[in-house]
């Protein structure tokens, strides 16, 4: 179901659930905060500014957007505590302006109001700082302003997907945020507001957001699990780290000889640090064994606190695959077609297609699990580029350019005719060229009776479509290909044909095709290659 | 002056007409095929053609075997004894290790004749690419050169044989470790052509890729007239193996886009072939002198 209209009950009851979800992360957003200063309350004052608003609507049946707002906002304004809260307060006061007038919002009245709403935060502060919540939400509105979409769904999924990668990356922005190594809370609390806000629309249940909260730690944290995996071997260790309280029932923590620790750790570990503030020691030591190292030092006290981490994800840096000039990065379904992008030269490939639209985050993780000068991004589908092309213009520790390839077939064609020995500008051009004499042609079954300029569908018929059209209806799946073939343009001037199939087509399918081909087709060279797609029994990139 | 003959090898593609014609002899390397060990003779005595490529079709493996120093031995000596010198135009180093053992061998022959004189030159190319110098050497020596004069001359103009062609796999090359591709030429890419050259070192070089065999006939022909000189007065030659077809339909293009004088298909022998594998077309001509070296 899309919502492509808001009215005023609708719309608090979304901002109630923003103001539930950034509750929920009052804490975490507290331990965030080191700027201006880090006073830990960032949390919760977003939290006490929400709240203000909450408590003047919750009571009132506001049929109205506009009556709804005007409540809210000036709740909110009255509510409002910290800098962090003002500035909040400000960007719901900008909202209201800019729906002032209707009954129902649409989305692009939201969108609209949004804008309205940064700019009024943006005023609020008398010298603008970058890479905070003030970022954040002007990114996430750049995102959307242009955003054709009916449904809010689709909106506050762009909305919150481009503010998570705007926040993952105050810390280029704002120093301050970078030795702490953590992300702007503000910028935090306004996603976690916004993520709310998605949620009640989705019928998701709040206390799931708590999964948000541990993509927010990611950005910041940034460990990469999969550098360890059932077959690593552990090479480095683990880093060691704990205080230990001296005991006097074991030992007389005033005159306890901490070398006896020392040379212990000597024989098992590496890195040692290790020193004795009055009864309590603290150690850092590498060790392949830290149970001994623990089960040794309790002799002489008990633990305040200990972390022990696999060195193997702490060198993540170190680890990560060769650095290369050009890397490329394709989004791909099904078994087969991952395993040919990748034998063809796709170094990332982000699992995702039709149905399944990656997110943002997918393609920034993508993008941190190569180190290469140029990223290349091939979307292949005109659903995915949008999110692409908004981490890649997120991204700031590498250049990344996303070619438009429209369909797997463009992927296909894209990678098939560059030399990867050439420098990233030849690579990007090899690319374009290719794909603009790519046609696609793919073979479905129709989910429902439709009609399509002259073709009429009937559920259950083989589809033939090419990146947009429906070109041929069949029951039989042979003449629809027939018909998608010769329905496609310039197929007599085309030379090459590359059939992608299906996980459903059996081998008797294939050879009754490649009869089609050779038959009636027979000025195209072809070939086939295992996708192991879902939805789409054939894919073909007709050059 | 002493006599001379002009000797080649088997990766010179020169068939019998043209040897008999030219005047030109060749020694002949090996190829196995089965566990079966057969002479690489241009004239396909033993296995035809077809049959061998068919092989190949089938998946079945084909090595092959440089010269071996006792033929070259068997050869010099033969020639020194007879009061001939030697000028041996032998395939690309970077193909084979015949002209090496050429070398070796030739200096012992001129050490025990020392009257003798064995010139080995290495012609860093293969193919009509070995055998278009094969002719200029015959050509000379009909005018009279001398050894001397042939060998600076061959040396002179062996980077400005200029080779481009295309092969229906890169595998076959690749596996016999006889390209220069990067990656990106290789994995199963369906109907893509690689343009190769042979680069300033006499390697196989893939320097760009054309969609479907058409478009590779294109870019071949357009490599000739631009690397080309005076195509009108040139005879390309175009070895293929076995796709007489493809050869001609590259002849038509070729002739029509650059003009030249006339064409000439033939055969690429057991050796060039077992490396560059069935569906190859190449052709030669002469031109600017080829500086790329192909790094991947």
């Amino acid at each position: 179901m899309i919502t492509t209209h808001l009215d005023g009950e609708a719309l608090k009851e979304l901002l109630f659930g923003g103001y539930l979800n950034l509750k929920l992360h009052k804490k975490e957003i507290d331990q965030l905060n080191v700027f201006p200063v880090p006073d830990g309350d960032t949390g919760t004052n977003m939290v006490m500014t929400l709240e203000g608003g909450v408590e003047s609507t919750k009571d009132i049946y506001c049929d109205r957007v506009s009556d709804f707002m005007s409540a809210y906002s000036r709740g909110v304004l009255l509510g409002a505590r910290g800098n962090s809260g003002v500035i909040l307060s400000q960007f719901i006061k900008g909202l209201f302006l800019g729906m002032e007038e209707p009954k129902t919002i649409n989305v692009d009245d939201f969108v609209m109001a949004f804008k309205r709403g940064v700019s009024k935060a943006y005023e609020s502060v008398i010298k603008p700082t970058e890479g905070t919540m003030l970022t954040v939400m002007r990114e996430g509105y750049e995102a959307c302003k242009n955003l054709k979409s009916e449904g809010f769904e689709k909106l506050l999924e762009v909305l919150v997907d481009a503010m998570l990668v705007s926040l993952a990356n105050t810390p280029e922005l704002l120093p301050v945020l970078k030795e702490a190594g953590v992300v702007d809370s503000g910028g935090a609390g306004f996603v976690y507001f916004m993520e709310g806000v998605l949620k009640t629309l989705k019928r998701e249940s709040i206390e799931e957001a708590a999964d948000i909260g541990s993509e927010i730690k990611k950005a910041s944290a940034k460990v990469d699990f999969s550098l360890f995996n059932a077959d690593s071997e552990l090479e480095f260790g683990y880093c060691t780290e704990f205080i230990l309280q001296l005991q006097n029932k074991k030992v007389d923590p005033e005159t306890f000889d901490i070398s006896e620790i020392i040379e212990y750790l000597n024989q098992v570990g590496s890195s040692i640090v290790a020193v004795k503030d009055d009864d309590l020691v603290k150690v850092h030591v590498h060790t392949f064994t830290p149970g001994d190292v623990l089960n040794f030092c309790q002799k002489f006290g008990e633990y305040i606190s200990m972390k022990i981490e696999n060195m193997a994800l702490q060198h993540n840096e170190v680890l990560k695959a060769a650095h290369k000039d050009t890397a490329i990065v394709a989004c791909a379904t099904g078994d087969g077609l991952k395993d040919y992008f990748r034998s063809i030269g796709v170094d990332v490939i982000i699992d995702g297609g039709q149905s399944d639209n990656p997110s943002i985050r997918d393609f920034i993780n993508a993008f941190e699990n190569v180190d290469a000068d140029t990223i290349i991004v091939l979307p292949n589908n005109s659903n995915i580029y949008m999110a692409a092309k908004q981490a890649a213009d997120g991204y700031t520790k590498c250049r990344v350019v996303v070619v438009e390839t429209k369909s797997i077939a463009e992927g296909y064609s894209a990678m098939s005719m560059i030399d990867s020995s050439q420098d990233a500008d030849s690579i990007i051009a090899d690319m374009e060229a290719a794909i603009s004499d790519t046609s696609t042609g793919m073979i479905t079954k129709a989910i429902r009776d439709a009609s399509y300029e002259n073709i009429s569908v009937k559920k259950g018929d083989y589809i033939g479509l090419d990146k947009k059209k429906v070109l041929s209806d069949s029951p039989d799946v042979i003449c629809a290909i027939r018909d998608l073939l010769n329905n496609t343009e310039g197929i007599e001037d085309k030379v090459v044909i590359a059939c992608f199939y299906g996980k459903d087509v059996d081998d008797n399918l294939l050879k009754s095709v490649e009869s089609l081909i050779v038959t009636e087709f027979g000025w195209l060279e072809y070939g086939f290659i295992n996708g192991g797609q879902e939805v789409y029994d054939f894919i073909f990139a007709i050059d | 002056m002493r006599d001379f003959i002009i000797l080649g090898d088997s990766t010179c593609d020169l068939n019998k007409d043209l040897r008999e014609k030219y005047g030109i002899d060749y020694v002949q390397m090996k190829f196995v095929l089965e566990g079966k060990e057969y002479p690489a003779s241009l004239d396909w005595e033993q296995l035809s053609a077809h049959d061998f490529y068919n092989a190949m079709r089938e998946g079945k493996r084909i090595t092959t075997t440089q010269v071996p120093a006792e033929t070259f031995y068997e050869k010099f000596e033969e020639c020194a004894k007879a009061g001939l010198d030697v000028v041996y135009i032998g395939c690309s180093s970077a193909l084979s290790g015949s002209i090496n053992t050429a070398n070796v061998v030739a200096k012992e022959i001129m050490e025990k004749y020392p009257e003798a004189r064995v010139l080995c030159l290495d012609a860093l190319n293969s193919s009509f690419g070995q055998g278009i110098m094969l002719m200029i050497a015959s050509d000379m020596k009909k005018e009279g050169k001398s050894v001397d004069e042939i060998a600076g001359h061959i040396i002179k103009i062996r980077n400005c044989v200029n080779q481009c062609g295309t092969v229906a796999k890169l595998d076959y090359l690749k596996r016999a470790g006889r390209v220069t591709a990067s990656s990106a030429f290789f994995g199963n890419l369906i109907g893509i052509k690689p343009i190769l050259i042979s680069d300033a070192k006499g390697q196989n070089f893939a320097i760009k890729k054309a969609k479907g065999a058409q478009n590779a006939r294109m870019e071949i022909a357009q490599h000739i007239k631009n690397t080309g000189i005076n195509l009108q007065n040139q005879i390309i030659y175009i070895s293929h193996a076995d796709d007489e077809a493809a050869a001609m339909e590259l002849a038509e293009v070729i002739k029509k886009e650059t003009g030249c004088k006339d064409v000439f298909t033939d055969y690429i022998g057991p050796i060039v072939g077992a490396s560059v594998g069935p569906g190859t077309v190449i052709a030669y001509c002469f031109g600017k002198e080829e500086t790329i070296i192909g790094e991947a």
